[in-house]
């Protein structure tokens, strides 16, 4: 070989790999690969209150100083975004004072998107929220143009401030519109059958009656991605009904409310999209959210001669080793964002309780099936319960009570 | 060469830039991407699969542990408070024994039991014990004896760890307060009077020796009455992980906590090897949720053999991430004694995941991806090597296609590669050399030549897409579908790749190589780009369609290599599917089967 053609063999060999060590190379830039941890940053976990009653062996209390803080408690349990594997997909702000408007919002926790749900007031952005944004830093939902922070509502809800302040950051916003509870649960169902090309059949239904029975059961979706849509007590909505009726085929309705909440006319009307079924126990948010634990739907959603789809919705949880948000409804603010613990981690239904009891339905279907037993030698299957919120929401007298019956009295 | 061909050559270029970055990117964020403590104001240290207990205090420490496992009023009592010197952690380790020899609760110093404020019952019942400082061997030796109950039924094992360095000595604390098995001291020269009456009194049939030889020799050991086995590592993180994966089944000794078992619910506490007391406090936790310690570095990080045991005792779901198994880690101490990137680093490597190859690290589908991603890098180099320096006779544009189509299909594409050209006779024709090829392989080579141009561009685009977010546009009606980001990126790839190919690469190519003129070229080499690259996508999509959004339970993103993954098997179907379609080309002579 001629010092000539080595050269050129040298060059040759080394083209392709130049060429793919600089894309490589210009993603890692472009990422911040090598800026490395930017030195120490002011803050951190260090400034975490904790207390006595914030960690037992089977509970975890996550609480901050006000609603605000609370959630973004939830955001920094789940999302520690120390990394690019970390941190949220989106991060999806709701209005703090309209339960109806807020609640569809939780739909948008699933993947693809991957977040978190924060609260905003309607014209001003909490500290606490803007602070934790920062923190989660999202990286972007690359199913449509990595759109960092999601708007659950029209201006009624939040306003263009809030819009304009986050944007502000440097985020990239989508808003999700809807100047009313049933427009804006239609629109998120809609934008997320957009990312899928597909409604989900399986679609919770709810009252604007009994809106707060609707809470503990709407971490379903955070977990599973199914759709949330309103109806009134005794008519349903030209919107609602257009995205039933955009459902392939059947829809399969699950009605979060006894007749007093969801009348037999609306139930007979329903039918008309497909398959109703009234989630048992639905008289209070307590009892329907022991029975929505429990409750598991499975059979044909859809089926040709290549493949099938089981409907699969509920929980259906019915032996030790699974974990629960305990929420307080009548404190809605810091119950629904606690549902992003039912879609990463511990993935666990969220149980409704109150300030001062375990409801006895609660505590009944605790107590019936999550007694840990022994699964094998020196392996038991442990329980886990999230106490979402403060001590003014869910007092220790009950974090107490849920420790003990999830821990099952110990090993012997 | 003409302006053509050389646009041709630089988009080529780009497109190994853009298709190889994606599995380099993600080299970049495993070496570069490690992780560091985002700042702000925090609610909370706790998280999804680890809990914190953030004091550094043994006193401190010990009183959340005890509390955390017995809380008040959450009718859990206990039979014992054993109260342990704080300056001693020979004493204090070998307390850990009575924790479930005595239903105790062990606390450092004046801490409170739990409770203590508001006269909880078991506060008020349970007896006390008081150590203090001494012959370790001989306090050890009266705990381990203390209301013996041998009962000549249950195998009585005892622990024997090392008087010095508690390094090694601490991960015996987790067993011992689990099973009730008694720690005692060995020296390193011999076994003392006090430990040797110990295991008489007790009658242990079995000795369990945590600790290295240059801690406690063989030598050493033989002055035992009893059989004894050793567990031991090479450092004492190594060490805390082989007594955390140490089983006997025989004596009913060990965790036994290994990648074996997928259906286990695992938890662990992570302590700092310099905090003895803290592996101590951490004892309380065994009555509850019990599980092994493992040890970080003095300095807090997590050392790689700690994360990797993390990793590989992972739970993976079936069916529902609801079902489980949960592993859960505990955190004992202050930020400065574990960081906070180990805590999170170790809350990502225990959550659970889809059993079927995915989620957080690198699953086996992520290494298959991996390694396909080296063999392309590595048969594109030899490619575009080999074909530049042993076939210098080839096209300038056949030069450009298989590096490409290798790049793709790794290893499948450097077979073709070598079966175009290996042995095969050229003839002249029309003043041109073709290569003489079985019609099948004709076929593959035409079809390689779409691949090659085509499918890269797809990739190329489709990744650029996802780096940089699909569009998504929300429609209402029965049209909605059209809207969603799978099918406008599809539809974008299609467009892009189609345009691209035909007018960058095969319209100069047929020009050159079959002699055609500008019109003739265009139209002739659209026919072929369309139907080849048609069948491909066909194919491809189809594929990308199924695994992304069907078949994988959560879509791969750019930080995944099986992102690369996907799209190389989807390019595999593509050209199964695009192999007879362009044997029929070439049979019409629209395409050529014999490029050289």
């Amino acid at each position: 070989m001629t010092d000539q053609s080595r050269r050129e063999f040298l060059r040759d060999l080394a083209t392709v790999p130049a060429l793919a060590g600089l894309g490589g190379a210009a993603l890692s830039v472009d990422s911040n690969l090598f800026a490395g941890g930017g030195g120490e940053e002011s803050g951190g976990p260090a400034t975490a209150d904790v207390d006595e009653w914030t960690a037992t062996t089977m509970t975890t209390r996550l609480a901050g100083e006000n609603v605000y803080e609370t959630a973004a408690a939830y955001c920094q349990s789940v999302y520690t975004a120390i990394n690019e594997h970390t941190r949220p997909g989106a991060v999806t702000l709701v209005n703090d004072s309209v339960l109806e408007a807020a609640l569809p919002g939780v739909g948008m926790i699933h993947h693809p998107i991957d977040g978190a749900v924060l609260l905003t007031r309607q014209d001003e952005l909490p500290r606490a929220t803007r602070d934790e944004i920062e923190r989660a830093h999202p990286e972007g939902v690359g199913m449509d143009g990595n759109v960092q922070v999601y708007l659950i509502g029209g201006e009624r809800y939040i306003g263009e401030s809030v819009r304009r302040e986050v944007e502000s950051m440097g985020m990239s916003v989508r808003r999700i519109p809807g100047d009313d509870p049933v427009r804006v649960a239609a629109n998120v169902d809609q934008y997320v059958s957009s990312m899928h090309g597909n409604h989900e059949d399986e679609v919770i239904v709810a009252s604007l009656d009994a809106p707060r029975r609707a809470v503990p059961i709407q971490s379903w979706n955070a977990h599973g991605g199914d759709g949330f849509l309103w109806v009134d007590g005794d008519s349903i909505p030209a919107e609602t009904a257009e995205q039933l009726e955009a459902r392939y085929d059947y829809a399969y309705m699950y009605l979060l409310g006894d007749e007093d909440a969801i009348s037999s006319e609306v139930s007979r009307d329903l039918g008309a999209y497909g398959h109703v079924t009234r989630v048992p126990d639905a008289g209070d948010p307590y009892s329907i959210s022991a029975a929505w634990a429990g409750y598991k739907d499975i059979g044909r959603n859809q089926g040709w001669w290549f493949g099938e789809w089981a409907r699969n919705i509920g929980w259906g949880l019915a032996d030790p080793g699974h974990n629960f948000i305990f929420a307080n409804p009548d404190d809605w603010r810091t119950a629904i964002p606690a549902s992003v613990e039912s879609h990463r981690g511990k993935h666990g239904p969220m149980l409704a309780v109150r300030r001062d009891e375990l409801p006895t339905p609660v505590e009944n279907y605790l107590r019936k099936f999550f007694d840990p037993t022994d699964a094998a030698p020196y392996d038991r299957k442990y329980n886990h319960g999230w106490i979402a919120g403060p001590p003014e929401t869910i007092s220790r007298d009950v974090q107490a009570e849920v420790h003990g019956i999830l821990e099952g009295g110990g090993p012997p | 060469m003409s302006l053509r061909k050389n646009l041709a050559v630089v988009v080529a270029g780009l497109l190994v830039v853009v298709v190889a970055a994606q599995p380099l990117y993600v080299v970049a964020l495993t070496l570069f991407d490690y992780g560091h403590q985002p700042g702000g104001a925090y609610a909370t240290m706790q998280t999804k699969d680890t809990t914190r207990f953030p004091a550094s205090d043994p006193d401190e420490l010990s009183a959340a542990t005890a509390r955390a496992a017995r809380p008040p009023n959450a009718n859990v009592s206990y039979d014992t408070v054993v109260r342990v010197p704080e300056g001693d952690w020979r004493t204090a380790l070998a307390a850990s024994g009575l924790r479930a020899a005595a239903d105790a609760i062990v606390l450092y110093g004046d801490a409170p039991v739990p409770g203590a404020g508001n006269g909880s019952s078991a506060a008020r019942t349970a007896s006390t014990v008081e150590l203090s400082g001494g012959n370790s061997a001989a306090i050890a030796a009266r705990i381990a004896t203390r209301g013996n109950t041998s009962d000549e039924v249950s195998p009585n094992n005892v622990v024997l760890v090392g008087n010095e360095s508690p390094e090694w000595a601490l991960p015996a604390a987790a067993w011992s307060a689990y099973s009730g098995d008694p720690i005692l001291y060995v020296d390193r020269n011999g076994v003392p009077d006090a430990t040797r009456q110990a295991i008489a009194e007790l009658n242990a049939t079995h000795a369990y020796v945590l600790a290295p030889p240059r801690l406690v020799g063989r030598d050493a050991l033989s002055a035992l009455d009893t059989e004894w086995t050793r567990v031991a590592g090479s450092t004492p993180q190594d060490h805390a992980v082989e007594i955390a994966k140490f089983r006997d089944e025989s004596r009913d000794f060990g965790w036994g906590i290994d990648d074996r078992d997928k259906v286990g619910y695992y938890n662990t506490m992570l302590v700092n090897p310099d905090r003895p007391e803290h592996a101590v406090a951490s004892t309380n936790l065994q009555w509850g949720k019990a599980g092994p310690v493992l040890l970080v570095h003095d300095d807090g990080t997590l050392p790689a053999i700690t994360e990797n045991f993390l990793w590989r005792t992972q739970s993976g779901w079936f069916s529902t991430p609801a079902e489980g198994p949960f592993n859960h880690v505990f955190v004992l101490g202050s930020l400065d004694d574990v960081s906070w990137v180990s805590q999170t680093r170790s809350d990502y490597a225990v959550e659970v995941t889809p059993y079927r190859l995915q989620g957080a690290g690198m699953s086996p589908l992520d290494a298959l991806s991996a390694v396909w991603a080296a063999f392309s890098l590595l048969g594109a180099t030899f490619v575009y090597t080999h074909s530049r320096h042993r076939i210098p006779e080839m096209g300038d544009w056949t030069k450009l296609v298989w590096p490409l189509f290798t790049l793709l299909l790794g290893p499948i594409g450097l077979g073709f590669y070598w079966f175009a050209y290996r042995s095969r006779e050229t003839v002249e024709r029309d003043g041109r050399k073709h290569v003489v090829r079985p019609y099948w392989l004709q076929a593959a080579s035409a079809t390689a030549m779409g691949v090659g141009f085509a499918a890269s561009t797809m990739v190329a685009v489709a990744f650029l897409l996802t780096y940089f977010g699909m569009p998504l546009v929300v429609f209402d009606g029965p049209l909605f579908a059209l809207g969603s980001s799978m099918v406008l990126t599809m539809a974008i790839v299609y467009v892009v790749a189609l345009l691209v190919s035909w007018q960058v690469f095969h319209v100069p190519m047929f020009e050159e190589s079959m002699g055609l003129d500008r019109g003739a070229a265009t139209r002739q080499s659209l026919l072929a780009v369309v139907v080849s690259m048609t069948s491909v996508s066909v194919g491809m999509m189809t594929m990308m369609w199924v695994l992304m959004m069907l078949n994988l339970p959560m879509m791969p993103g750019d930080d995944n290599v099986l992102w690369f993954g996907v799209m190389v098997f989807s390019t595999l179907v593509g050209f199964l599917i695009a192999w007879p379609v362009n044997g029929l080309l070439v049979r019409r002579n629209v395409k050529p089967g014999g490029a050289l």
